[in-house]
């Protein structure tokens, strides 16, 4: 057992903690200890549910191998730390493809079931539970149980969006979706303002089953929300160009691009960030009409790290939805909070979601938004204000995200909180698992 | 070709053995948690590898070699190639205090290793040849004060691999000793990574030219062999003021 200084994604907060990385399922159960224990996998969740200050983590990417694989069935098993990078490299040749993926690929399955994750086509394939047949997760008592639909369903559906809390999840099998080529028909647009927006998101809809809005964060008054919105389906092999048939299940090279430093913190002021979002506005609205996976699902994997764009100080995302009904209403206000914050405000996504799903899982029906903020005075206190806004209009935040969110502030925005802790207080009484995240919002102690 | 390993469920070894599947070797794998091997038995087929079995074998039971090493045997009807990797390891300051553990790493390091490797090379010469890889380390090239008692045990592994070269490559054995300086896996998990730390993947890459080419002596990433050659020329009293 060694000592480390980690952190999530956000760089923000940085953490020491006793690191341990198990390769395998024994191993595992062979680290477990009572003193307080959380998994971890890739490390994109961006705020403290994967480190635990004086306790222990688990690294799990070593935990990366394929438990099998029925090809008629499109069904994966394998370990808890493979990356849906991996499963591209390794499947997308054979024509197959996550079914559920978000904006980056360097996410570990146990990652993307402990968060929940969705992705550009929520509103039609809902969350990642939607690609989970089944998982075995490692217990407080050091049992190894399997979780589904049908066995031990009330664990299985607390584990989506339960933060890594309940157990350690060994290995899953997921549902894989057909491709018949890597590349995606896409479709951009550019929109004058929030209520060509959410118009825009109501017309293509029912055309694409993928949609993403990115709009400028800094822009205000008649053009707040102006920005673009891409559109995409699956490239059919008639799709593609001529040039592009030869190879219609190509997957790229790792990224050569990366970012070796933290930025000098100054890299980042207001007039950097409106020549960056004119740079993304460009490139956005300009896409391609077809456009390889790596561009249209994954666009910033291609800088490794870059995280460390935002300096040392380190950055937060700050994500929430607000229900569908009167989304205008509900969202306005608080975009339009964020504009005069006088905070920096960068990578601005909107999206639309769909049904709800897990007990602690972040999407419901409504509009989305994400927002990046560096670390910074007076960021605390905005976001705070942010949260009682976003209660207000019956929305929630993102805990795979988040750093700030208050334990008061948490089971006003879930309302399912309760019935995921009586299943904690069952499955994992002493709080074995336990993180900053589940101290700081009140999850596990 | 027919492939032996022990080793590899995890690390170096398990990144080595995808590489062997990948380009349609045979491969039959030995380890001593029977469900960590099947795993590492589905994974290989999984990722298209159509011929690949196990059997148990505990380098740390050296009665479980012969019948490992029979079992392999019957199932590839010959051996081309057999790599150990498997290996212990601690810090010094927790072997100092710990003898029983330092006891196990120094029987399964250097006494087991090469009593694994005395029934490989017999079988492998009765065969009429073939290629023995082991994985030892940087940490035998030179008396360092990070590792006196780790790298005393891979210092003789080393040693005997050099003469085992010497005595049978012209009878058919090719022997490839594997020096990694560091790399990121389990085992040295929770040390800091010097600057040219190594990916498991990346070294596999080294370690599976070295083999095809049989080379005797392989350092992983290969900048350590500079780095060692320097280390071995430092006078003693240098070695005896710094720490690494």
């Amino acid at each position: 057992m060694t000592q480390q200084i980690i952190a999530g994604w956000g760089n923000y907060p940085r953490v020491e903690c006793h690191v341990h990385t198990p390769c395998s399922a024994s191993e595992v159960q062979a680290k477990l200890t009572p003193e307080g224990t959380i998994a971890r996998g890739w490390g994109r969740s961006y705020g403290d549910p994967a480190v635990n200050e004086r306790g222990v983590v688990l690294d799990l990417t070593g935990m990366d191998r394929y438990l099998g694989f029925d090809h008629d069935l499109a069904l994966l098993r394998c370990e808890a730390g493979v990356s849906l990078a991996q499963i591209i490299t390794d499947f997308a040749p054979r024509g197959f493809f996550p079914l559920i993926t978000p904006g980056t690929k360097f996410v570990s399955v146990g990652g993307c079931i402990a968060n929940d994750v969705h992705g550009k086509a929520h509103h039609v394939d809902g969350c990642f539970s939607s690609s989970v047949l089944s998982m075995r997760v490692l217990l407080a008592d050091g049992q190894i149980v399997t979780a589904s639909r049908e066995e031990n369903s009330e664990l299985f559906w607390a584990c989506f969006g339960g933060m890594g809390l309940l157990g350690i999840i060994l290995d899953a099998t997921l549902r894989l979706r057909r491709i018949e080529t890597t590349y995606f028909r896409q479709k951009a647009v550019v929109v004058r303002n929030l209520q060509e927006l959410l118009a825009a998101f109501d017309e293509y809809d029912a055309q694409f089953p993928y949609s993403v809005a990115w709009i400028d964060p800094l822009a205000r008054g008649e053009k707040q929300g102006q920005g673009v919105l891409t559109v995409g389906d699956h490239a059919s092999l008639d799709d593609l160009p001529r040039a592009k048939r030869a190879d219609p299940l190509g997957v790229s090279a790792p990224s050569s691009l990366a970012l070796p430093f933290d930025m000098p913190n100054f890299s980042l002021n207001p007039f950097t960030l409106r020549v960056l979002n004119l740079v993304i506005h460009q490139v956005q609205a300009h896409g391609a009409a077809i456009a390889h996976y790596e561009k249209f699902f994954y666009p910033l994997d291609a800088i490794g790290e870059w995280n460390r764009g935002y300096g040392a100080r380190g950055f937060t995302q700050y994500q929430f939805v607000v229900p569908l009904e009167d989304g205008y209403r509900r969202i306005q206000p608080i975009i339009q909070r964020i504009a005069e914050s006088g905070q920096l405000p960068f990578l601005n996504v909107l999206k639309k979601l769909g049904k709800e799903q897990g007990l602690l899982s972040f999407p419901r029906e409504g509009y989305t938004f994400a927002i990046d903020f560096p670390i910074a005075t007076g960021l605390a206190e905005l976001l705070a204000e942010l949260d009682e806004m976003v209660i207000d209009v019956e929305g929630r935040v993102y805990l795979g995200k988040d750093a700030y969110l208050s334990a008061e502030s948490l089971p006003r925005m879930y309302p399912r909180l309760e019935e995921w802790r009586a299943i904690k207080a069952k499955v994992d009484p002493e709080n074995v698992f336990t993180s900053n995240l589940a101290r700081r919002v009140g999850l596990a102690q | 070709m027919n492939i032996v390993m022990l080793g590899a469920t995890r690390g170096m070894g398990r990144a080595l053995s995808r590489l062997f599947a990948a380009r349609g070797d045979r491969l039959f794998l030995l380890g001593n948690i029977a469900e960590d091997l099947q795993q590492s038995v589905v994974d290989l087929q999984t990722r298209g590898s159509t011929e690949v079995a196990s059997a148990p074998c505990d380098l740390l039971d050296a009665d479980t070699f012969r019948p490992a090493l029979e079992a392999a045997e019957r199932a590839l009807g010959r051996m081309d190639v057999v790599v150990v990797s498997a290996g212990l390891f601690a810090p010094q300051e927790q072997l100092e205090e710990d003898y029983a553990f330092t006891a196990r790493m120094l029987q399964a390091n250097f006494t087991n290793t090469v009593l694994f490797c005395e029934q490989a090379r017999e079988r492998i010469l009765a065969a009429g040849g073939g290629t023995l890889c082991v994985f030892s380390s940087v940490a035998g090239d030179r008396g360092r004060k990070p590792v006196v008692l780790y790298g005393a045990s891979k210092a003789g592994l080393s040693h005997y691999l050099e003469s085992l070269d010497h005595r049978y490559r012209q009878e058919g054995l090719v022997t490839v000793c594997v020096k990694p300086g560091f790399v990121k896996t389990t085992m040295t998990a929770g040390l800091k990574p010097p600057p040219f730390a190594g990916e498991p993947e990346a070294v596999a890459e080294d370690v599976l030219r070295a083999i095809d080419r049989g080379s005797p002596v392989v350092y992983v990433p290969p900048v350590w062999s500079q780095i060692m050659r320097v280390i071995r020329a430092l006078p003693r009293a240098v070695m005896r003021k710094v720490n690494f």
